[in-house]
């Protein structure tokens, strides 16, 4: 961490940027939260007029909210802890082993994330179809055993920045590969393991057309439930704008959260893990 | 918050201990014993929102029967079938379920949200919805060339529940011969329906505008409607301080093509050739319909591209910022639950649905939302007990209390609400719609959905002076009839 | 074995489990969709398709909607991929110091990107709104005429701004990045008398490359897909609603020609020219990696 600028101004200029671009980032989440406690159908406005907390009450109530919410945490929990390391793995052997077809093998991994998913949702649904996959989190687990193209594009180019001289320590040493991969690249790499952590969750817990298209109803995320299902009354079609946006609020907290544990750990697992032969 | 940390923490640390360094194992892949999630965890590249076809946006809440029941629909008789329905919960709710799988205890009930891509992938397994949920005005036809929608004339010959005679004509909008709507066998019907292009007033705006509220016994005709617009227009020191229209409850004061259609049958011209084999837009009609709009627009007499007022047309109606609203008698169950309209919900009422300059008067619906039966169902049977219950039972009578909509039983009129001042004012407007409300709009089969986006991508730059009105309706013609020969193509015609 | 082939096999067993996976739930859906858009495919006539060959192909070339918006969504992508990455890499540098509340700054940075589209274009087009919108009003408090953002002058301006809004999302791979560089790196460079700026331009840019890299293929694989913000920002915002011109991307096109008018044949064709021209770019962009992307080891071609 450099240590530079300790000068009380460039700390000064610092907090001043740090400040702004917060403003910044922050205003239409200020706006999100500001008109989730308007009255329904109100038109939006800057500063808030009232706080209509039953907003949120009605969020979680004119839906299964919760039983949505619980869909979701089961998704995310098949995702997190599997393809978190499987991706790793053919990250590694991307990064850091020789072998012939690897440049060509890697652009098919790239390419797997340029076709547009409506290609292939369609033949997929045929697919899973017939291996009576629909309406199951088996495409979730299945499809996760091969890892997911971006965590494998993430963690190679990770593995490629950390030193050869440790890997060779380390075959001298005796190690096999994939001890090599798992004492020493995973340790080097756990604000990665931590960064990919996040994404996978996020990833997984705002991911609302896959769900859409595999799962029944009962079944949907929250992330499906809320794009289907608009807010209204009775046979309206006029989406309760307030109540939606309240909902959006609670449905980001959980990713908040662990975005806020995850990257603690990106800070922590640089400190704890230092490099020993 | 601890708990995910310390548990990556562990499992690190367990790896480490259990595999120290020196082993000659070969081994690589295959230890992690774990699956992980589908592909699509990319954080930016989400795809589509659900939408239904038809112009009209989609709603529901959510479905929750805590045990869903497998699949499996069982072959046997006698076993529990289910039956599958894209009619979203907001209009199918789990009470309604739960009522009906008790009357009906071999017959279990599922919602099943469908968009378009989702409904091809499953009618490519021959797996789609036993009713699907589609608009009346916009879909049946392209439903029905494309062999989807079965014939259910005979159940509803038969039926005890519906009786034919009592059905109001706007029911017919889901029957066609291959030519023409409303002729033919009967594929489906409507939950409800509303005369959508009439108009409601907000009598708040036009005391500030010191404007008259038109005599609802007769219709204006469309320009009439927009100098009343302009009147009714008011400005400060070039700010908008309240609008004469609104063009729908959730989007811009613009033209679009469901309300064209409502012009042009007023006008009694037809952009379709009786074979619905070509189009052609260059006609005055048409161009008289575009021109009205965009001296509309250019006099801002609602929120629109160019005066690039976000707000919706719904919200300012309601908090007395526009004094009229393109709408069905439906939007007045929304007037009766707003709070803030509530409040004086005397300065509410509807008038009837414009018609063209010199044109007769038509009330059609722009909706209609209601179902089929899949061709392709397995439990045609099941389906029909179901769609009888749906479409004629008790959850008619229950909607036709709300007033969210018309019924489409002569008989169950009287049931809309009739308490309030403002209820006897609609009602009244309504029972004089009901006379014009046979006609339908003419909907090309072969174009679907396709009439929407063809509009709007040549009106728009014409509001932006980046096109001119003859421009549009070629491009419109040429684009409308590339959509026409492929789809007949498609159906084999 | 020898020590080469062990790595030879070791390889081909790490990256087994993705490549199976790959054959069934991806090779297959591809090929798939690429016989599909062959035929003349309209989303119900599954059991009837015809082979019509290059027919949608031949369409595209004559489509002029398709061209412009290819060139369009070029010139978004042109710009939108070097300002997100840039923007991502100095709010990285910024809070990779010892500053006060690093855990909150960085949760404020990311927090857009979390927010789903559907909310976050919602809250944009109040700011963009001429009536009582934000930023009309910030340019009236400076003076400045307002201007119409959601006309054709402005519209893609608004929608690069919306992008941006989102970049924060890469401070977190660059975070992880910055924070995997060796802290002696600049303890020696600080003994050496080397200026803050000289370690930035000297370690930190050069050891970062391999994440800028990402960074920049995925920003390209994801700009060149842009579609449902655009849609979004249309008054509607429904999926059927076409947005003004300056904002009519190529796969917005695609849906269009899809959900619009049931053409999935030759809406599939249309995004597997999509998937060529990314796939080219993404080839030409490794191709340089080699002179400015810095590697461990050695990569091949």
């Amino acid at each position: 961490m450099p240590t530079t600028g300790s000068s009380r101004i460039g700390s000064f200029v610092l907090y001043v940027v740090l400040v702004a671009c917060s403003i910044v980032f922050l205003l239409p989440l200020y706006l999100a939260l500001v008109n989730s406690l308007e009255n329904w159908y109100a038109v939006p406005t800057i500063l808030p007029e009232v706080f209509k907390w039953d907003n949120y009450k009605f969020a979680t109530q004119m839906l299964d909210f919760w039983h949505y919410f619980g869909n979701s945490l089961i998704l995310c929990g098949i995702s997190v802890f599997t393809s978190t390391f499987v991706s790793g793995l053919v990250g590694y052997a991307f990064a850091r082993l020789q072998a012939p077809g690897r440049s060509a093998l890697f652009m098919i991994v790239l390419s797997t994330m340029m076709l547009p998913g409506i290609v292939t949702q369609i033949p997929q649904y045929i697919l899973f179809y017939k291996f009576g996959l629909i309406n199951t989190y088996l495409p979730w687990i299945i499809g996760g055993l091969g890892g997911n193209a971006f965590f494998i594009f993430l963690y190679r180019q990770f593995f490629a920045t950390i030193p050869k001289e440790l890997e060779e320590a380390a075959r001298i040493d005796g190690c096999s590969i994939f001890r090599t991969y798992w004492n020493m690249f995973i340790p080097l790499s756990l604000p990665v393991v931590a960064t990919v952590s996040i994404f996978n969750f996020q990833g997984t817990w705002s991911d609302f057309i896959t769900p859409f298209f595999f799962l029944k109803q009962v079944k949907y995320p929250l992330a499906t439930a809320l794009t289907t299902i608009n807010y209204t009354e009775g046979g309206s079609t006029q989406i309760i704008q307030q109540v939606s946006v309240a909902a959006g609020v609670i449905f980001m907290i959980p990713i908040l959260i662990t975005f806020f544990i995850g990257q603690r750990f990106i800070v922590d697992g640089i400190v704890t893990t230092g490099v020993k032969g | 918050m601890r708990k995910l940390a310390s548990l990556v923490a562990i499992s690190a640390m367990l790896a480490v201990t259990l595999s120290a360094c020196g082993s000659d194992n070969n081994d690589s892949s295959g230890n992690t014993s774990a699956g992980n999630s589908d592909a699509k965890a990319n954080t930016s590249t989400n795809t589509s929102t659900n939408t239904s076809n038809s112009s009209s946006g989609n709603n529901a809440a959510a479905d929750n029967k805590a045990d869903s029941g497998s699949n499996a629909a069982a072959a046997d008789p006698g076993e529990v079938v289910t039956i599958r329905t894209s009619i979203t919960e907001g209009e199918l709710s789990k009470d309604q379920i739960a009522e009906f799988e008790a009357a009906h205890p071999n017959i279990k009930v599922e919602i099943d949200n469908v968009d378009a891509t989702k409904l091809a992938a499953e009618l490519a397994t021959g797996d789609a919805p036993d009713i699907i949920r589609i608009s009346g005005a916009f879909e049946v036809s392209n439903y029905v060339i494309k062999g989807l929608a079965l014939d259910l004339t005979p159940y509803i010959d038969s039926s005890t529940v519906i009786n034919k005679d009592d059905l109001v004509p706007i029911a017919d909008v889901f029957r066609f011969d291959g030519k023409t709507i409303g002729q033919g066998p009967i594929y489906g019907l409507p939950k409800d329906w509303s005369n959508d292009f009439a108009l409601f007033y907000n009598k708040k705006v036009f005391d500030a505008a010191g404007v008259e509220v038109p005599d609802a016994s007769k219709p204006l005709t469309w320009p009439e409607v927009m100098d009343l617009a302009k009147k009714l227009t008011k400005k400060e020191g070039g700010k908008v301080t309240q609008y004469g229209l609104a063009a729908t409850e959730w989007g811009l004061t613009e033209p679009n093509f469901n309300q064209m259609l409502q012009y042009l049958l007023s006008s009694g011209a037809s952009i379709s050739s009786a074979d619905n084999a070509t189009m052609d837009f260059n006609q005055p009609a048409v161009k008289d319909y575009i021109n009205m709009w965009t001296d509309a627009v250019k006099s801002n007499v609602g929120p629109n591209s160019v005066n690039n007022d976000q707000t919706n047309g719904g919200t300012l109606f309601l908090d007395d910022k526009a004094g009229l609203l393109i709408d069905g008698y439906w939007y007045s169950g929304v007037i009766r639950g707003n709070e803030k309209a509530k409040a004086h919900l005397d300065d509410f009422g509807m008038l009837p649905t414009p018609i063209a300059p010199g044109g007769t008067r038509v009330a059609p619906t722009g909706g209609a939302t209601g179902g089929i039966i899949y061709s392709g169902s397995k439990h045609p049977k099941e389906a029909w007990t179901f769609f009888e219950w749906f479409f004629g039972g008790k959850p008619a009578d229950d909607r036709a209390k709300t007033g969210w909509g018309l019924p489409i039983f002569k008989s169950k009129m009287g049931l809309l609400p009739q308490e309030t001042n403002f209820d006897k004012q609609t009602y009244g407007v309504l029972q004089d719609e009901l006379n014009y409300s046979s006609q339908y709009l003419q909907v090309n089969p072969y174009l679907g959905g396709g009439g929407w986006a063809i509009f709007s991508k040549y009106v728009t730059p014409i509001f932006f002076g980046k096109s001119t009105v003859d421009d549009a309706v070629a491009g419109m013609t040429k684009d409308a009839n590339v959509a026409v020969t492929e789809a007949k193509s498609a159906i084999g015609q | 074995m020898k020590e080469k082939n062990r790595r030879i096999v070791a390889f081909y067993l790490m990256i087994s489990p993705w490549f199976l996976v790959f054959l069934v739930f991806g090779l297959f859906p591809m090929l798939y969709g690429l016989y599909l858009s062959f035929t003349n495919y309209y989303g119900f006539n599954m059991n009837k398709l015809k082979w019509v060959g290059l027919h949608q192909y031949k369409t595209l070339l004559t489509d002029s909607d398709a061209v412009h918006a290819m060139g369009r969504t070029l010139y978004l992508t042109a710009l939108n991929v070097p300002l997100s990455t840039i923007i991502g890499l100095g709010l990285a540098l910024l809070l990779n110091r010892r500053i006060r509340g690093a855990g909150i700054y960085r949760t404020v940075f990311y927090l857009p990107s979390i927010v789903p589209v559907v909310s976050s274009v919602l809250m944009w087009k109040f700011m963009f709104s001429s009536s009582n919108g934000i930023l009309n009003s910030i340019l009236e408090f400076l003076h400045i005429p307002a201007v119409n953002w959601m006309g054709y002058d402005y519209a893609r301006l608004s929608l690069l701004i919306m992008l941006l809004w989102g970049a924060g999302g890469g401070v977190l791979v660059n975070l992880a990045g910055l924070k995997g560089i060796p802290r002696d790196l600049y303890e020696a460079a600080a003994i050496d008398g080397a200026a803050p700026f000289q370690s930035l331009r000297r370690i930190t840019l050069p050891l970062m490359t391999p994440i800028i890299f990402f960074n920049v293929v995925l920003g390209i694989i994801g700009s060149l897909q842009i579609y449902l913000q655009p849609i979004m920002l249309t008054p509607g915002g429904r999926l059927m609603d076409r947005p003004i011109d300056p904002n009519y991307l190529y796969v917005v096109h695609a849906f269009q020609q899809i959900f619009s008018f049931q053409r999935f044949a030759y809406g599939m064709a249309l995004l597997w020219v999509m998937f060529i021209v990314i796939l080219v770019l993404a080839l030409l962009v490794f191709r340089t990696s080699k002179y400015w992307v810095y590697y461990e080891t050695e990569q091949e071609g």
